[in-house]
């Protein structure tokens, strides 16, 4: 069939992906408001914790648990809902829907792959391993991923990793250090996947997986999904620009000159509106003025980082400042909540739902760790928390 | 038939049985009417059956959508019927060659109103159903997050459904003065003109 072009109208649009859709635009009513968030901020102990969420659409979910339930289980129950919501999404719609929903939770496959090897690399054991891994980015095939005898990864990825439905990222990634330093072989793959941090190989991969997923949107979507996942992955991906370079501003190694050209150029994401533009500029910011000069034409990045502390001057928290992540999940429930579900018949609706499930999941979370150490309430970190569409339920 | 001499390109449509333009005009009128009423059924269809898995009230009222696409329908067959009801059978002796001007214009005229009033109400019913059933799917997904906007945005279902009536009333204005002349009157006049003929003989 033609993949090219689908999703454009809104008179065909309501053929193949009118259900899906309308499902989970009614799946939107079940997020918790204000006054939820408020009722779990009262609350004195677990057993009052589970009584609030009974009232809310998690009903079916925490009632047949035992009273006092406990955080782990919680989240691991919470995300485990979505996952079933979406995977009940993808079996009910066709093409091109599929394909997007499969591509929208590949970030949820990568980190757990990276888990596992790290895992298995400190010995521990699969099922542990299995039993810790995110429900959003479940595939059957990880189970087979094995221990391998002398740390051979070149052997694992050639025999198991590159049938993942993520292999291509990790091709991808291996492509790139083999054409950096043409001299290395294929023994070096080993020697590498053994050596970066697991935190550096999630941060690479997902670079090459928001540029993957922005090619699919921008060439096999079109009409408005295109437009809007176009600008809500430029979005993200220039959000994880700012944040990487932010957080190497400590390091010093990250920081001097040859930091930044090689190493830290692997992690700068190439969709987004940052990347060929702003892309010397970043490059030479070594610290927070030249980052917040870099991001200055774009008035809302700029706006961002004003109230954010120096980490190299290790500033404390006062007044105004927020820390970076905060501020980036601000922007990203704002943008989720307003854009993703602006316009009717169009499919970023479903990427803009996982996201502000996912905030939900960790606002509760949060809220059930502080009630869970019986944290005393007059500490700012209740209030730590962001309200999907908060400022659209002021309307009535 | 008529005193062409010369063809022109009028005669493209001249040589063109104004039977033919009757019956293709009552074709159109019903056929894309009910097109616009199945595209606009299956737009709001399938967001009200969506919508109402999470939220099951909104079931028996937004069925509302689905009768204003099917009105559309039924416009389309009102209209086809008074067509076929102006298209009488011609008599089988009488021969479309001999016909003098008069007759052949009458016939032209009835033909060219039929057709243009299956135009004009085949493609108003067309995108009047696809209005609404747009709308409607709309409607559905609302209602189901907030309910009190269900009556706001029937109104607009209304409006919408409101230029499918316009159609039929234009279309009914269009096609009652159209007359095929009857098969009496043609064997009237032939028989007069066969008289005149006779006459005429020494």
């Amino acid at each position: 069939y033609k993949k090219e072009g689908k999703m454009n109208d809104m008179l065909t649009f309501n053929i193949n992906e009118g259900y899906s859709e309308s499902i989970l635009r009614s799946l939107r009513m079940s997020f918790l408001k204000e006054e939820d968030y408020s009722a779990l901020r009262n609350c004195q102990n677990m057993s009052d914790f589970k009584m609030v969420l009974e009232d809310t659409d998690y009903n079916q979910l925490v009632l047949p648990e035992q009273s006092p339930i406990e955080v782990a289980r919680l989240k691991t129950l919470l995300k485990e809902k979505l996952s079933q919501e979406l995977n009940y999404l993808a079996a009910q719609s066709s093409e091109p829907l599929t394909e997007f929903l499969e591509l929208m939770r590949h970030g949820y496959m990568i980190d757990n792959i990276v888990n596992i090897i790290e895992g298995i690399k400190n010995k521990v054991d699969l099922d542990v391993l299995l039993k810790r891994a995110d429900p959003l980015g479940y595939f059957p095939e990880m189970k087979n991923i094995r221990m391998v005898e002398g740390d051979d990864y070149a052997d694992l990825y050639q025999t198991v990793l590159i049938d993942l439905p993520i292999g291509k990222y990790f091709h991808n990634f291996i492509e790139d250090i083999l054409q950096n330093d043409p001299s290395k072989d294929t023994n070096s793959i080993s020697a590498i996947m053994r050596d970066y941090k697991p935190e550096k190989i999630k941060n690479i991969l997902k670079k090459f997986w928001l540029t993957d997923f922005h090619k699919f949107c921008t060439t096999v979507l079109d009409g408005p999904s295109r437009e809007i996942m176009d600008e809500l992955l430029q979005f993200e991906s220039d959000l994880m620009t700012i944040q990487i370079i932010y957080n190497s501003i400590g390091n010093k190694e990250l920081i001097s000159g040859r930091g930044r050209e090689g190493e830290r150029k692997q992690y700068i994401h190439l969709a987004g509106q940052l990347y060929p533009g702003r892309d010397v500029e970043l490059t030479m910011a070594d610290d927070l003025p030249k980052l917040k000069e870099a991001v200055r034409p774009y008035e809302r990045y700029r706006r961002m980082l004003e109230n954010v502390p120096d980490p190299s001057k290790e500033e404390d928290f006062g007044g105004t400042m927020k820390s970076i992540d905060d501020i980036m999940f601000e922007e990203k429930a704002k943008e989720y909540g307003i854009v993703a579900f602006e316009q009717q018949f169009h499919v970023a609706s479903f990427y803009g739902y996982m996201k502000l499930k996912e905030q939900e999941i960790r606002n509760i979370v949060w809220l059930a760790e502080l009630v869970a150490l019986n944290v005393p309430k007059n500490q700012p970190g209740w209030k730590k928390y962001i309200v999907p569409f908060k400022d659209l339920y002021q309307i009535d | 038939m008529t005193d062409l001499v010369l063809p022109t390109w009028g005669s493209l449509f001249h040589y063109v049985n104004p039977y033919e333009w009757g019956y293709v005009g009552c074709g159109i009128a019903l056929s894309f009417s009910i097109f616009g009423a199945a595209w606009g059924i299956f737009i709001t269809g399938a967001s009200i059956v969506g919508s109402s898995v999470k939220c099951p009230r909104i079931k028996s009222k937004n069925l509302i959508s689905v009768i204003f696409c099917e009105a559309v329908a039924i416009y389309g067959v009102i209209l086809a019927i008074i067509i076929l009801q102006k298209l009488n059978q011609p008599s089988k002796a009488v021969n479309w060659a001999a016909q003098t001007d008069g007759i052949m214009n009458q016939a032209m005229f009835a033909g060219y109103a039929c057709f243009t009033t299956g135009l004009s109400v085949g493609f108003c019913n067309l995108f009047c159903g696809i209005c609404v059933g747009i709308t409607g799917s709309g409607c559905a997904i609302a209602d189901a997050h907030t309910p009190e906007t269900f009556v706001k945005i029937l109104i607009v279902e209304i409006f919408g459904s409101a230029i499918g009536i316009f159609g039929i009333i234009i279309g009914i204005i269009q096609c009652t003065p159209a007359d095929f002349p009857k098969p009496e009157m043609l064997k009237q006049i032939y028989q007069n003109i066969l008289v005149i003929n006779l006459n005429s003989f020494p």
